[in-house]
This record gives structure tokens, sequence and C-alpha cells, in this order.
């Protein structure tokens, strides 16, 4: 008879997102077909001619260096869509949010089913981008599988703190957009998804390494091509999993703030 | 008092307490939105908050729903407290916001089972429930159409029906007709009436005097923060108006003069900007008074009080401006 507050939760959101699944799935396997074709082998093919180059891809093919880390873009991508516009939405419009903490379910419940949906989401994607990524010889492993659970851990690091961040958000206005464009975008371009963070200045190098983008991608990289120190995967791991915790802690706060006034 | 199962009401027909309210208070920063209310909602009863816009009625509410914490005073909802029982209260509870919370994207049956399952009822008990409930709610012909192209006559029916999913014991309705067209509203009595015929206790927010005195068997003027009249339709009806309220419509700007002019016709004569209302328990001997004196007003009629009324008398103001 009981069935966990979070599962509850998160069974509405599976309900709505069976409405777009197809399109989803869609762009799901499409996208990284597209990244891994174009960059991967057509830019590849260029990077891989030069021997200077071959020393900051650890010594493999530029798509084989690109693909786990655009993977863990991917969960990024996800965890944060997801968790701004939905969260807008639940709150202001369609008020779903508002409509649960009228029955049983209380506000720590909303930020657990969120957590669950979220990780049932950004697993789709990511293991969307691993099936694609079995496509291409260079990319076709048995580790390349076992860093989707990397990729969905670095979604959900976005995730929890967005999640939180969202619920405060008054109107549409520029604030979404503003993050995309100032904080992902900037994290996709240079916490090593493309090249690696050595190749940066100095100090860019410091930032990018405070930047979860940047663990997410050294966890899914190290996973997927192997040869980093087992305490970096730990440090990499610990990070992600903090900010996750975190974003999980503050998201009751801020939810609860909102949505009992 | 129809021998039915009501279970244990007593002799005044009051039965177990529901609601217990002591001093009930809600500020908002410096804003007091309820100033120290006192009220008791018993089983079986419908009772209403009537008011206008800004009297409190909401807050008052959200609180008694359990998702908004109460400032100061006592708060008990079958005897236990929000504050730490709230999911326990909520499980209970059937509410109708003011503004409808349904996912417009998803079909009607979809919304209430989904809703259903917040309840932890189970999937196949759900969907039983989402179809007896559709029937009910005279929306089975749309169940699996989507929500967002419903009139608001029928969201506002998807959402009682929503409301009743686990069988609530006491079901919260904050406006429940607002912005309907009187068709709409009817309807919507209706199937409010009928839940009242069942059992279901009843309590309403309204600034429609019409709808307190269709549904509420008692209700609380509120005004300000403050509740400022409590009792029946009827008694509050006897206690602050008079029987019967002839309406004079006279010329524009010419009310208040006429007012002085037939200050000796009734109980009590309020000139308003459009008309002049007498107070009196004989309407038509006013209405005759009236002519004899050569008065030519444009329109004249007599009608029983109406809560309207009473709140003009209590505030000095109408409810819906």
């Amino acid at each position: 008879m009981t069935t966990p507050a979070a599962v509850r939760v998160a069974e509405y959101h599976a309900t709505a997102f069976r409405r777009l699944w197809r399109a989803t799935i869609a762009t799901a396997l499409f996208t990284p077909f597209f990244y891994l074709a174009g960059m991967g082998l057509g830019l590849g093919s260029l990077i891989n001619q030069s021997a200077a180059s071959s020393a900051s891809l650890d010594g493999v093919p530029y798509v084989a260096f690109l693909a786990p880390g655009l993977l863990a873009a991917d969960g990024m991508l996800i965890g944060t869509l997801d968790s701004t516009w939905p969260v807008l939405n639940a709150m202001r419009w369609n008020r779903s949010f508002h409509a649960m903490v009228a029955t049983p379910l209380r506000a720590a419940d909303l930020v657990s089913g969120h957590l669950l949906w979220m990780t049932i989401r950004i697993f789709i994607a990511v293991g969307a981008f691993a099936s694609v990524m079995m496509l291409f010889a260079d990319t076709r492993s048995l580790a390349t599988l076992a860093a989707v659970p990397a990729g969905v851990l670095t979604g959900l690091a976005f995730a929890t703190p967005t999640f939180a961040w969202s619920c405060t958000v008054e109107t549409m206005g520029s604030a979404f957009a503003s993050f995309q464009r100032f904080v992902i975008m900037p994290m996709f371009l240079f916490s090593g998804t493309f090249f690696s963070v050595s190749l940066l200045p100095r100090w860019l190098q410091v930032v990018a390494w405070f930047t979860p983008l940047f663990h997410g991608v050294s966890l899914c990289r190290g996973i997927a091509l192997g040869g980093t120190p087992a305490w970096q995967m730990v440090v990499h791991t610990t990070f992600l999993a903090a900010l996750l915790v975190a974003g999980v802690l503050v998201a009751r706060r801020t939810l609860a703030g909102k949505i009992y006034p | 008092m129809d021998g039915g199962t009501v279970p244990a009401a007593g002799a005044d027909g009051g039965g177990e307490t529901l609601v217990r309210a002591e001093g009930l208070t809600k500020r908002f920063g410096s804003f007091t939105a309820v100033d120290g209310i006192d009220f008791e909602v018993r089983q079986g009863e419908a009772f209403g908050f009537l008011g206008p816009n800004g009297a409190g009625k909401s807050s008052t509410m959200r609180m008694v729903g359990c998702v908004s914490p109460i400032t100061a005073g006592s708060l008990r909802m079958f005897g236990l407290d929000p504050t730490v029982e709230g999911s326990r209260i909520r499980a209970r509870l059937g509410v109708v916001p003011q503004q409808d919370s349904l996912d417009e994207e998803l079909t009607l049956r979809e919304n209430l089972i989904v809703y259903a399952r917040y309840f932890d009822i189970p999937r196949a008990a759900a969907a039983r429930k989402a179809e007896e409930l559709l029937e009910f709610a005279q929306l089975a012909e749309r169940a699996d159409d989507r929500v967002e192209p419903l009139s608001g006559g029928m969201k506002r029916r998807l959402t009682i029906a929503r409301s009743l999913v686990n069988d609530p014991e006491l079901l919260l309705l904050d406006e429940p007709t607002t912005g309907l067209d009187p068709q709409a509203r009817h309807l919507v009595w209706d199937r409010l009436y009928r839940l009242k015929q069942r059992g279901v206790s009843l309590v309403l927010t309204t600034h429609y005097m019409d709808e307190a005195e269709q549904l509420c068997d008692r209700l609380v003027v509120m005004d300000g923060g403050h509740i400022v009249a409590e009792g029946s339709p009827q008694s509050l009806i006897e206690r602050y108006s008079s029987r019967e309220v002839v309406e004079m419509r006279m010329a524009p700007g010419e009310n208040e003069a006429a007012a002085d002019r037939v200050a000796d016709l009734a109980q009590r004569v309020e000139p308003l900007p459009d008309r002049v209302l007498l107070y009196t328990d004989d309407g038509d001997a006013a209405v005759a008074v009236i002519l004899e004196r050569g008065l030519r007003p444009e329109g004249l009629l007599v009608r029983r009080s109406t809560l309207e009324d009473v709140f003009l008398k209590l505030t000095g103001r109408t409810l819906v401006d």
C-alpha cells in the first residue's frame, strides 16, 4: 500500500514526460551522433595529424578523448535545463507543486521526487549518449558504459542546486537565459570538454578546477580511458556528491520558504 | 435531522468539531492579513467566510489547509496540530484552491490519477475513483481530452472532482465560482449541494452573497482581517437587516436628495451613488407612500433582504465593487 513519497512525485513527472518522450529520445540520440561525427571524426582527423596535440589527448584519438567529456556535459545540460523552466512552471504557471503540497506530500518530498525523476531523466540522456558512442570504433568499449553512472552523478550535481535556486525565481525575466549564457556555456567550453584544461593559462586552470563540470568531465574520462590515479577519481566523485547533497539541503529550505507562505 | 447516517449529531445539529481556531493570526511582515479570529466548524456543516477581496479569507483558508504556518493563536484540525501533523491532516482534507492547479498538458483522467497517487491510493483504485468522479462532475465524455481547452466552469468542476479523490472528511473551497458565468456557477453549486447532502463538511470562502446563502448553514462575515458577524444567513439578516428592502433608483445625482424625502418611511435609509435602499418590514406600503409623495423614480422594486445588505450595514461598503 505505501509507495515512497518521492516515487509518487516522480510518477507525476513521468506522466507529464510521456507526452514528450518521442521527441526527447530522438534528440537524445541524434545530438550526440552529430557531435561525435562532426567534431570527433571531422575536426578530429585534423587534430590527430599533429604530433604535439596527441600529448594533451592522453594518447588517444580525438573522438575518444572528446566523447566522455561530451557525455558529462550532456548530463549537465539536462540536469540544469530540467531544473529551471519546469520548476518555474510548477511554482508559478501550472502550480503543480502547490497541488502537491495540498496533499500529504511535504516540500521535502517534492525535492526528493525531483531528484529521483532527474536521475531517471539524466540516465535516459546519458544512456542514449553512451549507446551512440558504441557506433564509433574508437569509443566502443565496456568502459564507456561504465562512465554512464558518472555522467548521471554529474547531471545531479547540477540539478539539485539549480532546483534550489529556481524555486526562488519569481518571473520569466532573463534569469534562466543569463544562467545558460554566462554560467553553463562558459563551463561547457572551458572545463575540459573539448580540450585538456592543462592547455589553459595557469589562473584559468585554477578557475576550471572549481567548476563542477571539470570534475564531471575528468571522472567520466577517467573511467572511459583509464590512467587517472584513484585518489583523483575520489576527489572528483566527492566534489560532485557534495554539491548534490548541498543542493538537496538548500532546496528543501528555499522550496518550503516559497510554498508555505 | 433526516434520520440519515450522519454520526453523533447533537440535538442542535452540531457534530464533532473539525476545525477550532482561537486568536488565529497571520502576518506577512508588518501587514496583518488575519487578526486574531475565533471560529469553529463542526461535522456535517457547511461553513462560509464571506467578505470582500483582501478581507483575510484566503489566508485563513491556507492556514486551515495546513500549507501556511500560523503566526499566532491556535488552530486544531480534527484535534491535531497542523504545525506537527500537517501531512496527516492534509490526508483527510479536500482542497479546491482559488487558482486552478491542474496540469493542462495532461488529460482529465491523468490529472485525477496522478493526484490520487499523491495520497498513496493504489493505481487500480485511483483509476476507478477517477472514473466515478468524472461521472459526478459531468465530465466523463471529456475524460481523455487534454485539460487546456476546457471552459473555466469545466476546469472548476475537475478541480472539485480532484479534491474528492481521498474521500475527504472536510472540503475546503476558496472562491469556488469566482469568474464563472451564471450557468456554470449553478452547476458547481448543484454539485456542492449534493456533496453536502452526502454529509461532507464544507468550508468555503466567497464574496458572492447568493453563494453564501445557497450553500452555508453558518457563516462569518470578514472585513480587514476581523470577523464582524457570525450566524446562519437567516439569523444575520434578521439581526442586521429588515425583512424587505425597497430599491429606489432616481435619475443620476438625485439619489441623495430623494433619500431625505423618504427618510421616515423605513427603519433605515441608505443612499448609494446609483440608488437608495429603504430597509423596512413592509416594502409595498413604503412604495405606495413614495408614489403618493410624487417622487418619480426610474426604477422601484421590493425584494427581500440579503447578506449583501448585512454586509453593507456592518461595513458601509458593498461586497463586490
